[in-house]
């Protein structure tokens, strides 16, 4: 059975539900993300499990300079009021 | 998956969601606190930027700036108050050509040295989609503070703040952005007069010369400073040179004998039993023409007042208090006291100039004359002053600055003088040297370039601890030159006299008329065959005849009220 053969995948909706549920979970999303992505079975859970954890660390990053630029903008607020 | 490879991944990933979850509660608990605070700190635009007037409404600019400048009382200041600068604005607008980004409506919200400028910004046209259905423009008002000072006969608005709809634009943002020039200001093109520069210390800012103002004005005034106050925008107007020159020739004379006559036959009808009391005010205009000069400088040295920003009052040596204004001549014994926010520049018959800054208690206890030997000596009770003074070539001649903790002797000087009893003096030197000579002990010679300071512990030892001068930095000679920045020249002082005694007689024309105007028709018709009897009006219709001849003049009249082809038919009803 080829990897890549999506009709012949063994994995079914409870279990991509399931997956999807661990993800939200902080630090075990990290875990599991990386198990997956380098631990896997087949090519589509690591393809999976590396997707989502570069969409970890990227969203980390954004959510870094989101916090940043809210630090700084309350930073100007609280110099300028007083 | 090899058993091996499992505590290892799960290790990692263990120990990096660790070090991310604080990252991203902490990012999580900003972020929130940031969009809540900004929420609540970010103002609602004004009211009074949501009710501006539309330009579709307006008659257009040259028909708002007509009534805008007849309504308004034409003094050495004018003053517009904010509704009729809108309304200037929408008209302005009006002509704009299309653009992608238009501007639909503009306002303005004056306070002292500063204005806030909004502006309704409409992204589209209303696209018609179906009948009965369109798309509404999508607008956003941005809101720009602004700081208003003037400099080298220009006004500079300087850029304080910038906020679109309900967001701030930080201050340091802008001048970042003006400063690495990626502002797309690249296609603007300014008209003639005005400038922007985006760099140097005031950061971004608009430089409009008044020049440039005198397209949109009468021939007759020309723009001499702008500033802002409470709800108003004051425009200092000088009469055109060539104007007053004519005028003051021309009617003068005429004027002040005639107004000898007006007083003598006002007096007649009061004597006739008309009611003095409803005669005074005129009684008063008439005796003020037949005083009034001819915008000579008088024979006695004085103190010409050639600018002024708000108000100022003068103490005369008989304790009396009165407001100065631009044109007046101040003498020997007076003491001059400037406001909070209030500055006033004076011109010396030995052309030197005086700067008093807010605050500023200021004596003219002798003063110099011009081209003869003369001792001068002013005062600095407390505040702070710019001093300009002329290179004495005469050695009898002098020139003193008391304060109460010394004396300062100077001979062709630029400097500042700050004192404020008990607290502290600082002397700023830019051109030439000044000697302090403190009440007791040796005087300090401080030379071009250098300052000295004083504080509260040297003033009470009589400034007899040693004083040492120390240089002036750059920056700090250009914000001196940038705050007490000297707007008039001693070469101007004609023109400013000429000014000044043109205004003033037309102010006391305008009064007589006024007070005429106000009589019952019986007691007019009695003063008026008086005035027929004792005033020359022939001479007096001669030489209105003859300035009626420039257009400058009938615009002049016209904005007085005195228009000008009934004023032929007024002195012969008179007689």
């Amino acid at each position: 059975m080829s990897d890549t053969n999506m009709t012949d995948y063994p994995a079914k909706a409870g279990t991509w539900l399931l997956r999807l549920l661990i993800l939200c979970v902080p630090v075990a999303n990290v875990v599991a993300s990386l198990l997956w992505g380098f631990g896997g079975r087949d090519a589509v859970t690591r393809g999976f499990g590396r997707a989502a954890f570069a969409f970890i660390l990227l969203a980390s990053a954004v959510l870094a300079s989101g916090g940043l630029l809210a630090a700084n903008y309350l930073l100007s607020a609280v110099l300028a009021a007083g | 998956m090899s058993t091996r490879k499992k505590p290892g991944l799960i290790l990692a990933g263990a120990l990096l969601g660790l070090v991310l979850l604080p990252l991203w509660v902490a990012a999580a608990a900003l972020a929130s606190a940031g969009l809540l605070a900004g929420l609540a700190l970010a103002p609602p635009t004004p009211a009074w930027a949501r009710q501006l007037p539309r330009p579709e409404d307006s008659p257009g600019l040259a028909a708002e700036l007509g009534q805008a400048l007849g309504s308004a009382s034409l003094g050495s200041h004018l003053q517009l108050p904010e509704a009729e600068l809108n309304r200037l604005l929408a008209a302005a607008l009006r002509d704009l050509p299309a653009a992608t980004i238009q501007p639909s409506r503009a306002g303005l919200r004056l306070t002292p040295g500063a204005a806030e400028l909004a502006v309704q910004l409409a992204m589209a046209q209303p696209q018609r989609l179906a009948a009965g259905f369109s798309l509404r423009p999508l607008t956003m008002t941005a809101r720009l503070r602004l700081d208003l000072s003037q400099a080298d006969g220009s006004l500079v608005l300087s850029l304080k703040g910038l906020t679109l709809g309900r967001l701030p634009v930080p201050q340091r943002l802008l001048t970042a952005l003006a400063a690495s020039g990626r502002l797309p200001l690249d296609g603007l093109e300014l008209p003639e007069g005005l400038s922007l520069r985006l760099d140097g210390p005031a950061g971004p800012h608009l430089v409009l010369a008044y020049a440039f103002a005198d397209r949109y004005l009468p021939d007759l005034v020309r723009l001499q400073s702008v500033e802002s106050v409470e709800g108003h925008l004051r425009l200092g107007l000088r009469l055109d040179d060539r104007l007053s020159a004519r005028l003051l020739a021309t009617l003068s004379p005429s004027l002040s004998a005639r107004g000898g006559e007006l007083v003598a036959a006002l007096e007649a009808s009061a004597a006739a039993g008309i009611d003095r009391a409803s005669l005074q005010p005129a009684l008063d205009a008439a005796a003020a023409l037949a005083s009034l000069g001819t915008g000579a400088a008088p024979a006695q040295p004085s103190a010409l007042v050639s600018f002024m920003v708000n108000q100022a009052t003068v103490r005369g040596a008989d304790g009396q208090e009165r407001l100065l204004d631009i044109g007046d001549d101040l003498y020997a014994g007076s003491t001059i006291l400037t406001g909070p926010g209030a500055s006033l520049e004076l011109l010396l018959r030995d052309g030197s100039s005086l700067y008093l800054d807010e605050n500023t208690e200021f004596g003219l206890d002798s003063l110099p004359q011009a081209g003869t030997t003369s001792i001068t000596r002013l005062s600095l009770v407390a505040g702070r002053a710019r001093a300009v003074i002329q290179k004495l070539i005469d050695p009898q001649s002098g020139f003193e600055i008391t304060t109460g903790a010394g004396v300062l002797g100077v001979r062709g000087t630029d400097l500042v003088l700050s004192y404020h009893a008990g607290q502290e003096l600082t002397l700023q030197v830019l051109r030439g040297s000044v000697a302090l000579q403190p009440p007791a002990g040796e005087a300090t010679l401080v030379p071009a370039g250098q300052a000295i300071q004083a504080d509260a512990s040297q003033l009470r030892a009589g400034l007899n601890l040693p004083l040492e001068p120390f240089p002036l930095d750059e920056a700090t000679i250009a914000a001196l030159n940038e705050d007490l920045a000297l707007s008039t020249r001693p070469e101007d002082e004609a023109a400013i006299r000429r000014s000044g005694a043109t205004l003033a007689i037309l102010e006391q024309a305008r009064r007589l008329a006024a007070g005429l105007g106000d009589l019952d028709h019986a007691s007019l018709s009695a003063v008026g065959r008086q005035i027929g009897q004792t005033v020359d009006l022939d001479a007096l219709g001669a030489s209105l005849n003859e300035l009626r001849r420039e257009s400058a003049f009938r615009e002049l009249l016209d904005q007085l009220g005195l228009d000008a082809s009934t004023i032929d038919q007024r002195l012969r009803s008179l007689q």
